[in-house]
């Protein structure tokens, strides 16, 4: 009887597989495949060229920046993206009352898409015509390039990060209110702040979800594209470049799709290794109750 | 008795079932969006399949932003899902399509349709001739051109009569325009260091002449990109023209915020003021190669063809461009913009068009312009790292030889 259920259950695990096969996995080895030929113009000529294309990458100026600007991001995002909608989360759910105003009011960027996002933050960088440039302008101030050499990451990073917060704000609210009121009201007897339950109850109990939203957020980075792509194109001097947009310039503006494959393959491989060792540092024994 | 009529019945259902079937003639362009012909090209499918109501036209246009079209098209050409008719761009864009032997090649039609190809100006047939390596289409013309462009300086005359500025013939003249209208909160020149495509092509065709110009690398290629870098230093550009993108540059034009602006023929239909706009070759710089009146032009896109389609669906894709080639259907499409590559009668042409057309037809020569010449990874290479020469963290010749190395590589 239950080999029979075994068998309907892989019966229908198998079209979602065809499909995961076909448009991740095949693609995916495809992309390492490619990296190895010099293959232009999406033409059906192509050489085998060995270890080229990742000569170049490791030479490659632009690929450096990118991996500088990726790395940035990562800390920026970990940092912001999901403590501060930790820090957000916590004060919700201490606040208790008014918890679904802020939840659809945090959320709400997550719907928007990046590349509308992108264009919005672009026309409020904008130096004639930008909405930032324009409040300076009726304060009598003077106008401001908002996108330089220095400032384009931080610029491009505001978005991402602005777009995001509320997604791991709503996880996080999600699994605060599953923690026993009990266990607040006994430290509440024994004297603990606010803060201490804090760090000593609510983050704990909810560490397991910390961990995935962080490894959601680190594999997240290297999938970064829209947003730069739509306000800097990843300049100005590759300033703001990451791996996806050099990957767009490289393979679809450049038509050099055996170069880009292999910046395809490295953005593959950092995420992995980094989603594998995000994994092992917060590995720890999950707390029931 | 009755089971034959069924037959019989069932039989004649199918022949009038196919008789009725339209044949579908997918064409790919890029009249979509925001570009200027999009209009027209939708009236001109609507025309033709009234005209033939068992043809239906499937409009697959596809944007140029982003580089889609050439993705589409090249992975459609290499996968063996080839349109029957296409709008896409001559020269190093085509070689690829070529290599599959699948485009149609129009010199017998052209031979032996006189009466529609008398229409074609043969210098514009030429841009779409083939000449390289592939045995098959070598000196055969494998695209039909329909409108040209040209590229060049566009002058808001009314703000140079403002400030009693005389236009920019000269290069003096044009550092004259720079320093005054600088002095009046007036952005000299609309142009995009990050979208510099224009501005690479004039300032190098000034250097170098035609020669200079159409020899990849040639040491003239070196002196173009510094001129853009002098420009750049005197504050020629918008303040924030490292990033800013070509279609925002176009607007300060538009919109009288800058006094000049180095792009194309595309503009013309949608500048606001076409009465007191001059389109004029740019300037020759001091020392420069070219001749006052050399220009960036040329026809860079023509109607391709799909030979196996076109056997396959009874010649309907040729007869289809047939249609939008004849002088009438030409004619609606100039009247939006570009430079005709068929004799036809346009009315109304704006002050801004005519002086365009004059300065096309003034030209001692016309070139193509860089980025038909050498790999396109190799000119996006110098576009996106220009920044770094206007800026002085690399040299143009430490910029050329990278980009070189890439053409080379490419090779």
């Amino acid at each position: 009887m239950f080999s029979q259920t075994k068998k309907y259950v892989l019966i229908f695990l198998i079209p979602s597989l065809i499909l995961i096969s076909t448009f991740v996995y095949y693609p995916l080895f495809s992309t390492i495949f490619y990296s190895f030929y010099n293959w232009r113009d999406f033409s059906n000529f192509r050489k085998f060229i060995g270890l080229g294309n990742y000569e170049r990458l490791i030479k490659d100026v632009a690929v450096h920046k990118a991996i500088i600007n990726t790395f940035i991001m990562l800390i920026t995002v970990i940092l912001f993206q999901v403590g501060f909608a930790l820090i957000l989360a916590l004060m919700v759910h201490y606040l208790q009352k008014g918890y679904k105003f802020f939840r659809t009011v945090y959320f709400f960027p997550v719907t928007i898409s990046g590349t509308a996002i992108g264009l919005m933050f672009y026309l409020a960088y904008g130096y004639e015509y930008g909405f930032l440039n324009s409040i300076l302008t009726f304060f009598g101030k003077d106008k401001i390039i908002w996108i330089t050499e220095n400032s384009a990451l931080f610029m491009v990073l505001i978005p991402i990060i602005w777009q995001y917060v509320g997604f791991y704000f709503v996880i996080f609210l999600a699994a605060l209110s599953k923690i026993p009121q009990d266990f607040y009201d006994s430290a509440l007897i024994d004297g603990a702040s606010k803060i201490y339950s804090a760090v000593y109850i609510s983050i704990p109990l909810i560490w397991d979800v910390i961990a995935v939203s962080l490894s959601l957020a680190i594999v997240g980075t290297f999938k970064v594209f829209d947003i730069v792509y739509v306000i800097t194109g990843g300049g100005p001097m590759n300033a703001s470049q990451v791996l996806g947009t050099y990957l767009h310039s490289v393979a679809f503006t450049g038509q050099n799709q055996g170069y880009g494959s292999a910046i395809g393959t490295l953005i593959i491989f950092l995420g992995l290794l980094l989603s594998v060792i995000t994994n092992k540092f917060l590995k720890r024994d999950r707390i029931t109750y | 008795m009755s089971l034959l009529f069924l037959v019989f019945l069932l039989l004649f259902s199918l022949f009038i079932g196919s008789a009725q079937e339209k044949i579908k003639i997918r064409a790919v362009t890029y009249f979509t969006g925001e570009d200027p012909w999009t209009n027209v090209w939708q009236n001109v499918i609507k025309e033709f399949m009234k005209k033939y109501p068992n043809v239906e036209i499937i409009d697959e246009a596809t944007p140029t932003a982003g580089d889609l079209i050439r993705t589409k098209m090249k992975t459609d050409f290499a996968s063996g899902n080839e349109p029957d008719v296409a709008f896409f761009f001559i020269g190093a864009d085509a070689e690829p399509l070529l290599k599959t032997g699948k485009v149609y090649t129009w010199d017998e039609d052209l031979e032996k349709d006189k009466d529609w190809s008398k229409n074609f100006y043969k210098g514009a047939l030429e841009f779409a001739r083939y000449k390289g390596s592939i045995k098959n289409y070598d000196g055969k013309i494998y695209a039909l051109p329909t409108i040209g462009f040209y590229e060049g300086l566009f002058v808001n005359k009314d703000l140079f009569d403002k400030y009693n500025l005389e236009l920019p013939v000269t290069w003096d003249k044009l550092l004259k325009a720079i320093s005054v209208l600088k002095a009046k909160n007036i952005i000299p020149i609309a142009g995009s260091i990050l979208d510099s495509y224009y501005l690479i092509e004039t300032l190098i065709l000034s250097a170098g002449g035609p020669e200079g110009h159409n020899t990849p690398f040639h040491p003239s290629w070196e002196t173009g990109l510094n001129y853009i870098k002098r420009l750049y230093l005197l504050n020629a550009f918008p303040k924030d023209s490292l990033t800013l993108k070509d279609e925002q540059a176009r607007e300060l034009f538009y919109n009288k915020k800058a006094g000049m602006m180095i792009n194309g023929s595309w503009c013309v239909g949608g500048l606001k003021d076409k009465v007191n706009t001059v389109i004029m070759p740019v300037p020759v710089i001091l020392g420069g190669k070219a001749h006052p009146t050399d220009i960036i032009g040329g026809f860079g896109s023509g109607w391709y063809v799909s030979k196996e389609l076109n056997e396959k669906k009874n010649g309907i894709p040729v007869k289809f461009v047939k249609y939008i080639t004849s002088p009438e259907v030409e004619a609606k499409f100039i009247a939006i913009g570009g430079v005709p590559a068929i004799k036809c009668k346009v009315e109304n042409v704006s002050p801004a068009a005519q002086s365009g057309y004059d300065m096309m037809e003034k030209a001692r020569t016309v070139s193509m312009p860089i980025d038909a010449q050498i790999n396109p990874e190799a000119f996006t290479y110098i576009r996106t790292n220009l920044a770094y020469v206007v800026t002085g963290k690399k040299t143009a010749k430490v910029l050329l030889s990278e980009a070189r190395k890439i053409h080379e590589e490419a090779k």
